[in-house]
């Protein structure tokens, strides 16, 4: 009798949401198959650690183009999360358990107070001035010499530290040999996490809101949203995407510098969004991914690697300009436009 | 107390006075018309009422509050709703979606638990969907409230419009030329739509129009304006028979 | 000291004011952002390089083959680009995108075919004028009059000749142009060139005064929409004030401030400005 009902639960469950199983064997294979058969692989594993940190950037910037703006700079905002742990970790001795959601908040800050100026600016206007604002905080980085130490970067920013309570070990050490698995263990994590928040969000009132921000301002007004409020919303959490971004980053490869997140940067956290398909909350992490390995794919032929990138953007734009998931999703519609 | 109290509106665009010291009243319950030809100033009057523009000087006040000074969000919170003369709707969404996101004054779950889906937005979310089907239901779009948006004809965005601005629960609507490339049924069936919100629910009602006969048949009073004055303020019988009005519409004789 | 400053930024505002007039146009009559606007005065740059410093050739026959590369670019890059972009694409930023790529392209087409290396090129004419209590080289001189040629050759384009008052009624309004009768697919792409060129017109003239490299793009496209978010964009007095202000605040800020610095007040100063006018002085309100 119990596995007859357990059967039934199983099948209702696979009637009610099939994108569950597709969950759990993810998340299966995330966290069982590729530590298993590619710990050792750090090639691999560090590939993946740095898709998935660029991917907490590009989440940001997708939330950003679901209320309708093209955001370019959130290179600016992964620099001061980069540096605000870099200076936590190295000058104030602070954890970097503590620093990462530090170095979250005070990039959310910043993106609340450029947020009030900037968002009052629109279409083309805000993402020129978003391009600029790279350029600001690679400047500020660059002068600001007592806390950054100017052109000199920030260098031997140490590893993520053991968590203990009391005899316990939670979290091990990455002071290590084997800190690649841990980092993967550690962004897999975190990006999972976010990406969840942002789903949750964006399936919200909330996220509706923001989706009829991006069609109609005007309208959204009219019926006694607060636009300004949820504007600001929208590219706070961008900015704190960045924040953690930046962190992960600092700590990962163990320094920083002014230039080390610039405009292109922000460039790329865009495309990945378009590659991906910007309906999609899941978009800017499959384009990370595929353009990071892509790229490493081409490290053969480095000298073209930039130009290759550049003409399939090229032809990405006029092939498929709705993404790579607008396709499946057409060519379903075809199918059953045909059976009907 | 008048509901609605418009005291010296003026408004310049450079040199030129779109509305010009503009005072009238709206009571409760009441549908205004407000008709005048092109460019007299009836759309500008909307903007300015519901703070899409800012007055160059007078006051507005509704229910004996000051509101020229606030935000369009805040106007609609306080109770004052607008449609748009070109249509304005969301697009990309359902009909039926349409209608729900205009409920979001009436969800009183903060944002966080919004986030969450506590509970309070559980239950908030079933009662705001049940409102929106009856109110598809009377304006008629229950047919299509999967439908999206932008596959509507002209007509029934219209009346998503008016969906949307009865979602909110006003206490003041303002209409934009909601009659605009209506066929006759569809006219008709605006005409019950519109007193029957004014009768079931109590509404105000300002009808900016040119369809002379609907302007008629449904206000209980008519504003006419021409170059950003209020030139007359009858009720619709005496209308066709004010000079000044005519004169707007037909021009002077010439003899 | 000061008189120094205000011929620099004369000199340097009028041709800044030319690269803000393209970047105008382009977006004028097309709606969209020129990322390679910077990318364009590079190539310009390279072309002079190589037909008047390399070969020898008279400057001014640099300036035409300069005209005729990015003009020949720019109609590429239209037709058979921007121009399908802009019909099949269901969101508008997939144009801007497009944008992006090309100005990756060419820069990093620049960095395989011409490498890291910073050029220069050899002056043109010598000499220095010492009038105002300032030094002028003659060849910044002769480097403003051509700017100051090429923006009048322009407005008068714009507003004496068919073409320019047609460019002039798509940046208004492209439904009625059509129905005008004006081709304008056409005049896309003549104005996409005309824009791409007096890009390319700046990088030949500027060429004679900096360095050369490859990378130079980059800055340049930003400086660009400095300028137009200064003074507006789409308006074609927006572009030159645009340029001569920054022009100005380059001037005096290297001069007081030095190097890093004067960029970092300069963006700052923008942040400030756009609180108060978010169109720019002369702009008008997007959307």
């Amino acid at each position: 009798m119990s596995s007859n009902n357990f059967f039934n639960k199983v099948r209702l469950l696979k009637l009610k949401d099939n994108k569950l199983i597709i969950i759990i064997i993810i998340a299966a294979i995330y966290f069982v198959t590729i530590p298993l058969f590619f710990r050792n692989s750090s090639y691999l594993l560090s590939v993946i650690i740095y898709s998935s940190i660029l991917s907490c950037a590009s989440l940001g910037v997708w939330l950003t183009f679901s209320i309708g703006r093209i955001n370019i700079g959130q290179a600016a905002f992964v620099g001061i999360g980069g540096y605000a742990t870099a200076i936590l970790m190295t000058k104030l001795d602070i954890s970097f358990w503590i620093s990462l959601p530090l170095s979250g908040i005070i990039a959310a800050f910043f993106s609340l107070l450029l947020g009030f100026v900037l968002l009052r600016l629109k279409g083309i206007y805000f993402s020129m001035i978003t391009l600029t604002l790279t350029n600001l905080t690679n400047l500020v980085f660059l002068n600001a010499v007592f806390i950054t130490r100017g052109a000199n970067g920030i260098m031997n920013i140490p590893r993520p530290g053991a968590v203990n309570i009391g005899n316990f070990t939670i979290i091990p050490s990455f002071r290590t040999d084997n800190y690649y698995i841990l980092f993967y263990y550690l962004v897999s994590i975190i990006l999972i996490v976010c990406f969840i928040c942002v789903w949750r969000l964006y399936n919200s009132r909330i996220g509706w809101i923001f989706r009829a921000l991006r069609q109609s301002e005007t309208l959204t007004q009219s019926i006694g949203i607060n636009i300004i409020k949820y504007r600001i919303m929208a590219y706070t959490i961008c900015g704190f995407l960045g924040g953690i971004s930046g962190s992960l980053f600092v700590v990962y490869i163990q320094n920083i510098f002014p230039e080390s997140f610039k405009v292109a940067d922000s460039i790329n956290y865009m495309l990945y969004c378009f590659l991906g398909g910007l309906d999609y909350i899941f978009g800017p992490i499959l384009g990370s991914f595929l353009l990071t390995i892509f790229f490493e794919m081409l490290r053969g032929i480095q000298k073209y690697q930039q130009v290759i990138y550049s003409i399939i953007l090229i032809c990405i734009m006029l092939w498929i300009p709705n993404g790579i998931f607008s396709i499946k999703l057409s060519k379903n519609k075809e199918q059953i436009k045909n059976l009907r | 107390m008048a509901l609605l109290e418009v005291r010296n509106l003026t408004k310049y665009f450079g040199g030129l006075a779109a509305v010009n010291n503009l005072s009238f009243e709206v009571n409760e319950r009441e549908i205004l018309g407000l008709i005048g030809p092109n460019g007299a100033g009836k759309s500008t009057l909307f903007n300015l009422i519901t703070s899409y523009y800012k007055p160059s000087k007078g006051i507005i006040i509704f229910n004996g509050k000051n509101i020229t000074n606030l935000k369009t969000h805040q106007i609609a919170q306080l109770g004052i709703v607008r449609t748009f003369q070109k249509t304005n709707v969301f697009m990309d969404m359902s009909v039926s979606k349409n209608i729900n996101i205009a409920h979001h004054l009436k969800c009183k779950t903060s944002d966080w638990g919004k986030f969450i889906f506590n509970s309070k937005a559980r239950k908030e979310e079933q009662e705001i969907i049940r409102n929106t089907d009856e109110i598809m239901e009377s304006i008629g779009l229950l047919p299509y409230k999967s439908e999206q948006a932008k596959n509507l004809p002209h007509g029934l965005l219209r009346l998503l419009e008016i969906g949307i601005a009865l979602a909110v629960e006003p206490k003041l609507i303002l209409l934009d030329e909601p009659f605009t490339g209506m066929n006759p049924n569809e006219t008709n069936k605006l005409i019950e739509t519109v007193k029957s919100i004014q009768q079931k629910k109590g509404y105000t009602i300002i009808l900016v129009e040119h369809n002379m006969p609907v302007v008629m048949e449904i206000s209980d009073r008519i504003i006419v304006m021409n170059f950003g004055n209020k030139i007359a303020e009858e009720r619709p019988i005496e209308i066709l028979k004010n000079q000044m009005v005519i004169e707007a519409y037909i021009g002077k004789d010439t003899e | 000291m000061i008189n120094q400053m205000i011929i620099n930024a004369i000199v340097l505002g009028s041709t800044y004011a030319l690269i803000a007039l393209g970047l105008t146009l382009i977006f004028g009559i097309m709606k969209i952002i020129n990322f390679a606007h910077g990318q364009m005065y590079m190539l310009g740059t390279f072309v002079t390089y190589y037909i008047y410093n390399i070969s020898g050739y008279n400057f001014f026959i640099a300036l035409l083959c300069t005209i005729f590369v990015l003009t020949f670019i720019g109609v590429v890059f239209e037709k058979y680009l921007f121009h399908r972009v802009l019909i099949q694409a269901k969101r508008e930023e997939v144009a801007m995108l497009l944008s992006v790529g090309t100005a990756l392209l060419i820069e990093n087409s620049a960095l395989i075919f011409f490498g890291e290396k910073r050029r220069g090129v050899k002056p043109i004419v010598e000499g220095v004028y010492h009038i105002f209590n300032a030094y002028i080289p003659v060849q910044r001189i002769f480097i403003f009059l051509i700017s100051i040629s090429a923006i009048v050759i322009f407005l008068l384009l714009m507003q004496k000749t068919r073409t320019g008052r047609a460019l002039r009624a798509l940046a208004q309004d492209k439904e009625v142009t059509y129905l005008m009768g004006v081709n304008v697919n056409k005049l896309s792409m003549i104005g996409y060139a005309i824009g791409a060129s007096l890009a390319g017109i700046s990088g030949a003239i500027l060429a004679l005064e900096y360095p050369i490299f490859a990378g130079s793009g980059t800055s340049i496209s930003i400086k660009a929409f400095t300028m137009v978010m200064i003074g507006g964009a789409g308006v074609i007095p927006g572009a030159i004030i645009g340029g001569f202000i920054l022009g100005i605040f380059e001037s005096f800020g290297y001069g007081i401030f030095g190097g890093t610095q004067t960029y970092l007040l300069i963006y700052a100063f923008l942040i400030v400005f756009l609180i108060f006018r978010p169109n720019g002085i002369m702009g008008k309100p997007w959307g």
